[in-house]
């Protein structure tokens, strides 16, 4: 188990029903949030993120705004950023893009990439 | 082979010049509109096989086009294209059924495999053994002008997807008996390029990551919403065609 913390913020119920699956089963300690307000709730009131995967559309609202929450209470996190259709503009404060639906061990590699010394299994 | 005709709707010369001279070496016939309007008289006298259009364009944008195309031309594919990921009226042309919606730049050596897709007017296979919730998902998909077959079991889906053109199915995970197993894997390994989408219990976390590591596009909680449905069909049509 590797037992680091993921924040995962989408308003799509099933996405969270398959991301919250595998990244548990991948040994993570998963919570969820699918609105602005309570994805700021979570924010301030978790301990220890290591990763946060964020929406880029958040029902009306764009995830991207959340970025100045996650940086003031989780300094140390890293922010991947998913979204249905590929997204080409400049992201600045987000360590990766993931699109939605890309193959999970492709996610896996990218966070593997973005947390190296946390995520041995061994 | 007949030459395939589409009508490329782009405000921004430069972008449409690069795009109708790759479609024209793919072989397609292109009719150039550098606008809603201009587009829109253009159908008027010209058939087309399929639409690729700008969605923010002065005017008429691309959504609004496609609506009015809809109510004229109901049958004719229309691919629409942006680069604003945060535009407001993609979900809307998702919501009325556009077959995808690309992120520009586009891939251009998918382009032409992508509106060849759209052309054929592929089906959407849904496969569930309560033929009500079969019936449901398929009347939604039908009324937005899609194609649908339905299977009840994983028989009737691989006939499905080998007599016909099928790009996507949309299965429920757990369909009763010994020869439903492995679903995805057997659609898979026909047609690897069907994109599958499953529909899941929320509490079953190992179907969601069997059908996962499977390879299924997506996961769907019970019960399906259309407009998610339709959601991920779009999406997975759009990683198709930036993929590679």
């Amino acid at each position: 188990m590797n037992e680091k913390r993921v924040l995962l913020i989408d308003d799509d119920e099933s996405n969270v029903m398959t991301m919250e699956a595998l990244l548990e089963d991948e040994g993570f300690f998963v919570a969820s949030a699918g609105a602005l307000d309570e994805a700021t709730k979570r924010l301030q009131e978790e301990a220890g993120i290591d990763l946060v995967v964020l929406d880029y559309h958040l029902g009306s609202d764009n995830g991207l705004e959340l970025l100045p929450e996650i940086r003031r209470h989780h300094p140390c996190a890293k922010v991947v950023v998913m979204s249905g259709f590929a997204i080409t503009e400049e992201t600045p404060g987000v360590d990766a893009v993931a699109l939605k639906g890309e193959h999970f061990d492709q996610f896996l590699d990218m966070i593997h990439r973005l947390l190296p010394s946390k995520l041995d299994k061994g | 082979m007949e030459i395939k005709r589409i009508m490329l709707v782009e405000d921004e010369e430069s972008v449409r010049l690069t795009l109708a001279a790759n479609l024209e070496l793919d072989g397609f016939e292109v009719i150039e509109a550098e606008s809603a309007e201009v587009a829109l008289e253009l159908l008027s006298s010209n058939a087309v096989d399929a639409v690729l259009s700008d969605i923010r364009m002065p005017g008429i944008n691309g959504v609004e086009m496609f609506r009015e195309i809809r109510r004229k031309h109901a049958e004719l594919p229309v691919i629409l294209m942006t680069a604003f990921t945060t535009e407001e009226f993609v979900d809307q042309a998702i919501d009325e059924g556009v077959f995808t919606v690309l992120s520009k730049p586009v891939n251009l050596s998918k382009l032409a495999g992508t509106l060849e897709r759209a052309i054929d007017t592929p089906f959407i296979l849904v496969v569930d053994d309560t033929e009500q919730a079969a019936q449901e998902i398929s009347a939604g998909l039908t009324n937005l002008g899609m194609r649908t077959r339905s299977a009840s079991d994983a028989k009737g889906a691989l006939e499905a997807i080998r007599n016909g053109t099928v790009d996507v199915c949309v299965t429920r995970m757990v369909l009763d008996g010994p020869e439903n197993e492995n679903m995805i894997e057997k659609v898979r390994s026909l047609d690897p390029n069907v994109i599958c989408i499953v529909v899941a219990k929320g509490d079953s976390a190992p179907d969601v990551i069997n059908a996962t590591r499977a390879g299924a596009y997506s996961c769907m909680k019970e019960p399906v919403r259309l407009r998610e449905l339709l959601r991920n069909i779009a999406q997975g049509r759009a990683a198709r065609a930036s993929a590679g």
